[in-house]
């Protein structure tokens, strides 16, 4: 099934947009791991060392947030045509 | 003279009244114990000025400190501050930038420069490593900044030569007046009218000596520690696509743009978004010394009446831009430029305007009041020309140039509840409602209102594991918690205090996406960029006891001129009336929240809780029985206590 990724700002300055291919029942933590793959030695980019996206990354889920204000998200199952957001929207200047 | 690798080494005194200059050695402790930049300029303002000290008077001094590793070739040390006595606080005020006036002075052979007095006619002052000159300003007089850097910049064609000059504002000493360093601007607390109110319109600097690198090839290794973490840290790379602008998502996402007077959460920002700042109008990128990163923007009209108008814009003032109501970026850019040529802080302007915006709105102030005109949000003529006539002092002008607080203890009326200030600085970056620890940050600051004191951030990026360890609550981790933000608050004022020491970038070494990166930046490799240029074995926790220690040196100077707890807080709208629209809709900042997290903080710093005033013990700590000594004694005379 093709999920598409929205990752605002591009974590590696560029690109924003992906389409992923998972199996069907993929959850979003398989999606993560997608895009860890995808981002290969850059991965840090977007994950830690558990392999858990950084907790500054807010995840929507068809425009719904499904992570929580401890940056912790809840592991849904992914449906076909589902498009997965990532917001790292940190603040500092 | 002192005689440590990456310093200048000694220190220049400029008397302005009997034009005469002085060099002399700092004490060779204030270098392990302040490190320099604004830890040396905290502990000097301390001695030079007191609590009955004018800010704008002759003896009142201004300070130009270069941060420790400025001018070497350390990534972002590019990072210089101007201290003064706050014209808007009456307490410690200090101003940070990323131009090369500091490097220059580095190169002269000087960690900092202390100017005072006041001269008889406008004045600009040469530097020249030993040789300085005072020469007629009148011509330059009246000159916003850019022409005046390129008037005094064309003398010396065949230099290089760097320019500290103030515009209009300074010289008419609007409270919030800037000083501009070339690409960069000492932006907050008044530091421009104290240039002004000395008759000094620009300091012109070029060094001829270069710094000594006690070890290159360590500080080779350490930058390349650098360069790597910094492609990994997402926090950095849209830094470098979009710019600071990009620093819109992050209000989108909570609902905290702080719009018309920090009431709207919810704004059209559509027309004001990264994209349309980086594809409509981007001139080009450009940086501070030394950094990779390249956040800066030159921004430009491109098309249409005012085609050609161009400014540096950074994201505070696009967001200062929304206080005041403006959602659209042409007239921002012209807004922004208007702050910047005129040489005005648009943090406390944008909030002195908004002030007067929402007080026409209310009917507190009329057109009459207005010199017959209209002021309301959004309207961009009325606003530009409100700039204007605050840069000049002109009739309502006048007033807005002391600022919102000032200005509301003038008019009255009601007025007092539209005055969004903290210490009387204008409120900063984005609204604090529904984010405790953001609002006690805002409130702590020595300096006034202000987000780059701190890094309240930290609550975003820490696991709660992290959280628990290093602040005792995994709660600390959470937007909505408490337990452990107190703790969270001093630690992440320390660590961007060592940004001010070194030099280097707040937002390149003292942002980052994650905990890990955060500590590998800003403690480790900071302490081994240090030690690899100067040779001094000194670590990230040395640095983080200096910082603390320049954080109570700035605390005891707001004790000394009467600031307590009842001054470590912010504006009573952000506790009463909730925020309107967006996902942050209806929050407040609640009161029982912040104090806990307030008392916890105090608790952290070894200060009372009840008065905020700093414990004896804690002074002794940390090495500063001087400014012990200063407050025993200051407490005799007033019969008051400053210390427990
Ligand atoms: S990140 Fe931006 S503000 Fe910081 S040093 Fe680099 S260009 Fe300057």
């Amino acid at each position: 099934m093709e999920v598409a990724v929205k990752i605002l700002p591009p974590a590696d300055g560029k690109r924003q947009d992906f389409k992923l291919n998972l199996p069907h029942g993929s959850t979003v933590q398989d999606a993560v791991d997608e895009l860890a793959r995808i981002f290969g030695e850059r991965k840090m980019l977007l994950i830690n060392d558990k392999k858990k996206l950084l907790p500054a990354w807010k995840v929507y889920l068809n425009e719904q947030l499904i992570s929580s204000s401890n940056g912790e998200y809840s592991n849904k199952v992914l449906n076909e045509g589902d498009t997965l957001m990532l917001l790292l929207a940190l603040a500092g200047g | 003279m002192v005689k440590i690798a990456g310093y200048g080494g000694k220190f220049l005194r400029i008397d302005l009244t009997s034009q005469k200059a002085y060099i002399d050695s700092l004490p060779s402790e204030y270098y392990e114990d302040y490190i320099g930049g604004r830890g040396f300029n905290s502990r000097l303002l301390f001695d030079l000025a007191g609590p009955v000290t004018d800010p704008l008077s002759p003896e009142a001094p201004l300070l130009i400190a270069p941060g420790a590793l400025h001018g070497t070739p350390v990534p972002t040390a590019s990072r210089s501050t101007a201290t003064v006595k706050n014209v808007l606080s009456g307490g410690h005020g200090d101003a940070h930038g990323g131009g090369y006036v500091g490097s220059e002075l580095k190169y002269a052979g000087y960690d900092v420069l202390v100017i005072t007095g006041r001269a008889e006619k406008p004045t600009w002052v040469l530097i020249n490593d030993d040789k300085v000159e005072f020469h007629d300003a009148s011509e330059l007089w009246g000159k916003k900044i850019r022409e005046t850097q390129e008037a005094l910049k064309g003398k010396f064609s065949s230099k290089k030569i760097e320019v500290a000059c103030i515009g209009p504002a300074g010289e008419n000493l609007v409270k919030y007046a800037i000083i501009a360093d070339g690409v960069a601007t000492f932006g907050r607390t008044g530091v421009g009218a104290v240039m002004g109110s000395k008759n000094l319109k620009a300091v012109a600097v070029y060094g001829s000596g270069g710094l000594a690198i006690h070890d290159p090839e360590r500080l080779l290794k350490a930058i390349k520690k650098y360069s790597e973490i910094i492609k990994l840290d997402a926090y950095l790379p849209p830094a470098v696509t979009y710019g600071s602008p990009r620093f819109m998502w992050h209000r989108v996402k909570h609902g905290i743009h702080g719009a018309c007077n920090w009431r709207l959460g919810d704004f059209k920002w559509q027309q004001l978004s990264p994209e349309i700042f980086r594809e409509k109008h981007t001139l080009k990128a450009a940086s501070c010394a030394m950094c990779p990163v390249r956040c800066r923007r030159d921004m430009m009209i491109k098309d249409g009446e005012h085609q050609g108008e161009y400014t540096k814009i950074e994201w505070e003032s696009i967001a200062r831009s929304m206080t005041m109501g403006l959602t659209e970026s042409v007239v921002v850019i012209r807004v922004i430029t208007a702050f910047n040529e005129l040489g005005m802080d648009i943090e406390c302007g944008g909030d002195a305007i908004a002030f007067a915006q929402e007080c026409f709105e209310k009917g507190i102030l009329t057109e009459e009041d207005l010199d017959g005109d209209s002021l309301n949000f959004g309207d961009a003529e009325s606003i530009l020309k409100t700039i204007y006539k605050i840069a000049y002092r002109e009739g309502i002008g006048d007033l807005l140039a002391d600022g919102c607080y000032y200005a509301s203890q003038a008019i009255g009326r009601g007025s007092e509840k539209c005055a969004m200030h903290i210490k009387g600085v204008g409120v900063t970056a984005g609204d604090p409602r529904g984010m405790p620890v953001r609002a006690v940050s805002y409130a702590t600051s020595t300096r006034g209102s202000d987000h780059l004191r701190s890094n309240p951030y930290v609550e975003e990026i820490a696991t709660p594991e992290e959280a628990e360890r290093m602040f005792g609550s995994k709660e600390a981790a959470d937007l909505k918690g408490v337990k452990g933000k107190g703790r969270m608050l001093k630690w992440s004022e320390d660590l961007v205090t060592i940004g001010d020491l070194l030099g280097t970038c707040k937002w390149a070494f003292y942002r980052a996406a994650n905990m890990q990166y955060l500590q590998e930046k800003g403690l480790n490799l900071a302490g081994e960029f240090y030690s690899a240029v100067t040779g001094r074995e000194t670590s990230g926790d040395d640095l983080m006891l200096a910082a603390e220690r320049v954080y109570n040196i700035e605390k005891a100077f707001n004790v000394r001129v009467g600031m307590r707890r009842k001054d470590d807080t912010i504006p009573e709208r952000f506790f009463n009336e909730p925020n309107r629209g967006g996902p942050n809709d209806g929050a407040i900042v609640e009161r029982d929240k912040f104090n806990i997290i307030l008392d916890e903080y105090y608790e952290a710093r070894g200060w009372d809780p009840r008065t905020s005033l700093q414990k004896e013990a804690t002074l002794e700590r940390l090495g500063l029985s001087h400014i012990k000594d200063v407050l025993r004694k200051e407490e005799q005379e007033k019969g008051e206590k400053l210390l427990l």
